[in-house]
């Protein structure tokens, strides 16, 4: 069975300062992989790195049987594969960024479309059939005509989403896809993520949200310094985990909620 | 297509001392259009109110009119106020005049960017007007006034070639002497261009170093 | 002094043609030197600081007469109007390079990041993403460029074009009356300058309604 996508032997470094010291990573089509890890550990860096939009300084990425971003050389040696190929297979990544990156001076639906319009070749009334489609799956079939500052956090990045999918990609990455948002619209798009991973939509996802991570991952990975730790089963990586570094993490997430939880336990 | 040098080595003195001309005139008009500008940007940031409003009008006119109508109206009309003035002290007077306002408003920009209440902490403390003015406002105010300011006066220093519509014997005039002796238009502009082309590298390589020097006085002094 | 208005009137016709097809030329082609400006390709990079270094450092008098004695030679002769047009056209169009590239490098890396990680290519990016931003974004300072363009017409006196201050200097050679005329032309200059300044407040509005 070939993986849907991977990463072999990831290294990179941003001058003096080595970010990922060695990486190896598999996704099979339909899974679901959950990156978690302290801040510094090159979560987003390696997620970077998967669809090339920072090429690491070693190592290889394979998407599905294509090689990502480089290709090797009658003489054995790997160079950089020309600018319209990349883009291709960037195409069949699909990325949503912490911080939406929606186009401000374009309508939801306008983003939504853009991609399929100039990638895939969708005439206009096409891509906008495929663009209201897709924001129906993500609950934002009236906000359409609406422009990115007239949107909520939680909104805006459902369209982002919505801008993802559109392109029917083979894997979805979430880059912290939650962190920049208000906690009350945290919920809206983690419902819509988990929706996607109940349709067993290929998707890696670096996150905090270790109660997203419990429910909806087949995998957990836990990073740390630039390295992969432990992978493993939701219950195996948070529950029952013999890595020091992984139960400390762990419990300091779990720490900040503990005084809520003790508050409100003896209510319930 | 050949490029036949011989009419610019036969005017060759002439277009030098056009040159030299057009130096001395951008270097005057530039004195006076400063000091215009400090007049007016000191009239426009601590004046009484009717001064403020004149202040300002003239700025807004200068800003509205081409250059080249305030030349003209300088050479025409200047001489009839009874002073002997011939083109060039009437195209001085018109750059002057017009590139003060311009200065004026770099000047206030700056001036008005400096954070109010480091003045009236300096005022509350019994600092004298003059001495809030040379160690806490103009020091802070110097270093983003340097780039507006040098780009005006580069543009000052083209501006001249204006003055050549009514006679005066800078650069460009020399230029159509040499033309109209010659008949090689495009290589006599071509030189004239590089002459200026140089010199304002030269302009703009000084306030680039002027703003490199102020600016390291400013971080030692933050 | 009331005969002197029709003469004047059409000069500033002409004037307000002259800015316009100028403002044509300076807006295509300043777009064209900031993507140069900006490409990847060094060679391309220094002919856009080239050119907009020689077009800020030379005056416009002197790159109209370029222009002007320089177009028969490459076969485009004709009436003085296009070459004022081409000349201050292209000065021009250094100064909203310039304008353009500060905005452009305005907009957020992450846009770019987002449209590169769909696989939109990099014209593309430009068309949809930057370019939209940048001009929405440079509108006061493009505004006033387009004062200074029309601050520049004048010079087009210099190749005998009938533009407003043409118009003047061949009345006042005929009837002396300098300081009437002059007045005029400047409450005529004044005039244009503040009937482009609205016309940006105006696009500025509806820039507000159609966009985010």
């Amino acid at each position: 069975m070939i993986q849907a996508l991977r990463a072999l032997g990831i290294h990179k470094s941003f001058g003096a300062h080595n970010v990922l010291g060695g990486v190896d990573l598999s996704v099979a089509r339909g899974e679901i992989v959950c990156i978690i890890g302290p801040s510094g550990s090159g979560k987003s860096t390696l997620l970077r790195c998967l669809n090339w939009l920072s090429p690491p300084d070693l190592g290889e990425v394979w998407l599905g049987d294509t090689r990502l971003g480089q290709t090797r050389r009658p003489d054995g040696r790997l160079a950089p594969v020309p600018a319209g190929t990349l883009r291709r297979q960037r195409a069949r990544i699909g990325m949503v960024f912490q911080h939406f990156n929606l186009w401000p001076h374009m309508s939801a639906i306008e983003n939504v479309m853009e991609g399929p319009r100039a990638v895939h070749g969708l005439s206009r009334s096409e891509a906008r059939d495929l663009a209201m489609t897709t924001l129906s799956r993500v609950g934002l079939a009236e906000q359409g005509g609406r422009y990115p500052g007239q949107l909520s956090g939680g909104q805006q990045q459902r369209v982002a989403i919505a801008r993802a999918l559109a392109m029917r990609p083979e894997i979805l990455l979430f880059d912290e896809a939650t962190s920049a948002l208000d906690p009350e619209l945290v919920g809206e798009v983690l419902d819509v993520m988990a929706d996607l991973a109940g349709r067993r939509t290929t998707m890696i996802v670096v996150t905090h949200e270790l109660g997203f991570a419990a429910a909806a991952a087949d995998r957990i990975v836990m990073m740390d310094a630039g390295r992969i730790i432990e992978a493993g089963p939701p219950r195996q990586v948070l529950a029952e985990s013999e890595q020091a570094r992984t139960r400390a993490f762990v419990a300091r997430t779990l720490s900040r909620t503990a005084a809520l939880t003790a508050l409100i336990a003896p209510r319930a | 297509m050949t490029i036949d040098i011989s009419p610019i080595t036969d005017h060759w003195q002439d277009l030098v001392a056009g040159f030299r001309l057009t130096l001395w005139l951008s270097a005057l008009a530039w004195l006076l259009a400063s000091v215009i500008g400090i007049g007016l940007a000191a009239a426009r940031l601590c004046g009484p109110r009717l001064v403020r409003q004149l202040a300002r009008g003239f700025v807004d006119v200068m800003r509205g009119l081409p250059s080249l109508v305030l030349i003209l109206a300088c050479f025409y009309l200047l001489p009839a106020t009874g002073l002997r003035l011939g083109p060039v002290q009437s195209g001085l007077a018109a750059l002057a005049l017009y590139y003060g306002a311009y200065i004026s408003e770099a000047m206030r920009g700056a001036l008005a960017a400096l954070p109010p209440g480091q003045i009236e902490a300096a005022t509350a403390a019994g600092l004298p007007p003059v001495t809030i003015l040379r160690r806490i406002i103009l020091p802070q105010a110097i270093g983003p006034m340097i780039p507006p300011l040098a780009g005006l006066t580069i543009g000052l220093f083209k501006e001249t070639a204006l003055l050549s519509t009514i006679s005066v014997h800078e650069f460009v005039f020399a230029g159509k002497e040499a033309i109209s002796d010659s008949y090689a238009p495009f290589e006599i502009y071509a030189v004239i261009a590089l002459g200026y082309w140089a010199a304002a590298g030269v302009i703009a390589g000084a306030a680039g170093w002027i703003e490199a020097r102020v600016n390291r006085y400013r971080r030692r002094a933050a | 002094m009331a005969g002197a208005l029709p003469e004047l009137v059409a000069g500033a016709v002409a004037t307000i043609l002259l800015t316009l097809a100028a403002a044509v030329v300076s807006v295509g082609v300043g777009i064209l030197v900031v993507a140069l400006r900006l490409s990847g390709h060094a060679i391309a990079r220094a002919l856009a600081r080239v050119y907009i270094s020689f077009m800020r450092g030379t005056p416009a008098l002197v790159q109209l007469f370029l222009v002007f004695f320089g177009l028969p030679a490459l076969g485009l002769g004709g009436h003085p109007f296009w070459a004022a047009t081409a000349a201050i056209g292209l000065n021009s169009a250094a100064y909203v390079a310039e304008i353009l590239r500060g905005a452009i490098g305005a907009v957020p890396a992450g846009q770019r990041e987002a449209a590169a990680s769909i696989g939109l290519s990099p014209a593309r990016i430009w068309r949809r993403v930057l370019l939209p931003q940048a001009l929405a974004a440079s509108l006061p300072a493009l505004t006033n460029e387009a004062t200074l363009l029309l601050k520049t017409t004048p010079l087009a006196s210099a190749v005998a074009v009938t533009e407003l201050t043409f118009s003047g200097q061949m009345m006042i050679a005929r009837t002396y009356q300098a300081g009437r005329i002059l007045a005029l032309v400047s409450l005529l200059y004044l005039l244009l300058s503040f009937a482009i300044t609205r016309a940006s407040a105006a696009l500025e509005r509806r820039l507000a309604v159609a966009g985010p």
